[in-house]
């Protein structure tokens, strides 16, 4: 053991304290403990799958208990939107190919789309200052650090954490979470970054003089070589100009239905390694550590 | 006798995260109790000096892996709740069934007051107070937590040798 048995009990707990202090600043600031991180998480992968059995015993009872009937309705109804979505995909086509072709013209990279996966969230009741969940694919299934989650209304967040069977998802409201942007009217580019748990985003660095406006739609421009482009992550619900501060206060409601939504897609390999190269060239030099700033690791 | 001792301490803590972390309507989820930190005073309470410091630390660490918190929070949480818990043992166990309650609910206020602070010194203050809800929760379920393992104890461990 580490200490006598004579030890006093203050000071047992003083040293052990402090070592706990220790660790929360190496974990806060450095991240150099995240191989114990890891390791506990994967002890932990049992526990998840079980805590997700309720959950999955409802929607089997679901399915279960409907009707006939019920389930008739459901697939005429899904044929139907699918059908929809086919024909507009036609035309997406189309317009993929007269893209690609311009961007022959013009010289520049062409655009990979991404390869998708799809994931479940494990249902848990975290504490409500935690902006991270925990899905159902791992690095077994090829999840990897660094990819990007979406879900059918937007950008989510990306993956912080991997084990064989689960990862872990950081969502855009988290603090340390930060996605380059730009707003979709007028192509203004910025940095969106959480503000907590069910709170709303903030734009950061916006000087009153740029264009933006309250109802705009921000989406995810390339910079940074993380989040593919083009997917929305929220509209702007409030611009304060506050008076003698160089920047605005402004606030953004994510698309993504970060509460609610429970299947969600796992995106990889959106770019190919020359664009990739080129954005890394790109950017400044001071950042280049951190080679995104999409996560502060 | 020790392993069976163990056993159930492991038991008691896997129930405690279960219910813990079991997925629960919105409605409630601030009123789930701390199971895991009940379970911790609980075996303070009950082993005084044999309890280990080592175990509140291990397992706030597992908390904090499993909410993402930043590692060590739970841990120093649970670590200085067991430490008021051993350095009142004597009282705490001597006080009546309601005297306790009161007792335990302000235990669980401090262990959430602590993560709190820790929580606001990293700059992701709560701005909820329904948050310190849960201690309330956790103090009237608390007899019934101190009935069903001392019931446990009682059949599987012989702890009390008097």
């Amino acid at each position: 053991m580490l200490f006598r048995h004579s030890t006093g009990l203050g000071l047992r707990v003083l040293s052990l304290s402090v070592l706990m202090v220790g660790l929360m600043v190496a974990d806060h600031h450095y991240r150099y403990v995240n191989n114990v991180r890891n390791a506990l998480s994967v002890l932990l992968i049992p526990l998840q799958y079980i805590l997700n059995t309720p959950v999955q015993a409802i929607d089997w009872l679901k399915v279960s208990a409907a009707t006939q009937h019920e389930l008739a309705t459901e697939n005429i109804r899904l044929k139907q939107q699918l059908l929809l979505m086919q024909v507009s995909l036609q035309q997406l086509i189309n317009m993929q190919q007269e893209n690609s072709q311009l961007r022959a013209l013009l010289k520049s990279s062409s655009r990979i789309n991404g390869q998708f996966q799809e994931a479940k969230l494990l249902a848990m009741n975290l504490e409500p200052t935690s902006a991270e969940v925990v899905l159902d694919k791992g690095s077994r299934e090829g999840v990897a650090i660094g990819q990007v989650v979406i879900d059918v209304s937007g950008v989510m967040g990306q993956i912080i954490g991997v084990t064989p069977f689960t990862s872990r998802l950081l969502l855009i409201t988290d603090p340390r979470s930060g996605v380059p942007v730009q707003d979709d009217r007028s192509g203004f580019q910025a940095v969106i970054v959480g503000a907590g748990a069910n709170r709303p985003l903030s734009l950061i660095h916006v000087a009153e003089t740029d264009d933006i406006k309250v109802g705009d739609l921000l989406v995810t421009s390339s910079l940074g070589a993380r989040y593919p482009e083009g997917y929305p992550i929220g509209q702007i619900t409030h611009i304060d100009k506050m008076s003698g501060e160089p920047f605005m206060n402004i606030e953004v409601e994510p698309s993504a239905l970060l509460e609610q939504s429970r299947r969600v897609l796992i995106v990889s390999h959106y770019l190919n390694d020359d664009t990739k190269k080129m954005l890394y060239e790109m950017t400044p030099v001071a950042t280049k550590p951190a080679t995104t700033p999409g996560a502060k690791q | 006798m020790t392993y069976r001792l163990v056993l159930i301490m492991f038991l008691s803590f896997l129930l405690a995260g279960l219910l813990q972390f079991l997925p629960v309507s919105e409605l409630l989820t601030i009123w789930v109790p701390q199971w895991v930190a009940l379970v911790i005073v609980y075996w303070a309470l009950v082993l005084d000096d044999r309890f280990k410091l080592l175990l509140p630390c291990f397992i706030g660490l597992c908390l904090d892996a499993m909410n993402g918190t930043i590692l060590g929070q739970h841990a120093l949480a649970l670590l200085l709740l067991s430490f008021i818990v051993l350095k009142n043992a004597k009282q705490l166990r001597r006080a009546g069934r309601i005297q306790q309650v009161v007792e335990v609910g302000f235990l669980i206020l401090g262990y959430q007051f602590i993560l709190f602070l820790i929580q606001g010194v990293i700059g992701q203050q709560l701005t909820d107070w329904s948050y310190f809800a849960a201690s309330l929760s956790s103090a009237i379920i608390w007899p019934w937590v101190s009935v069903v393992l001392d019931d446990c104890c009682r059949r599987f461990v012989k702890l009390k040798e008097e």
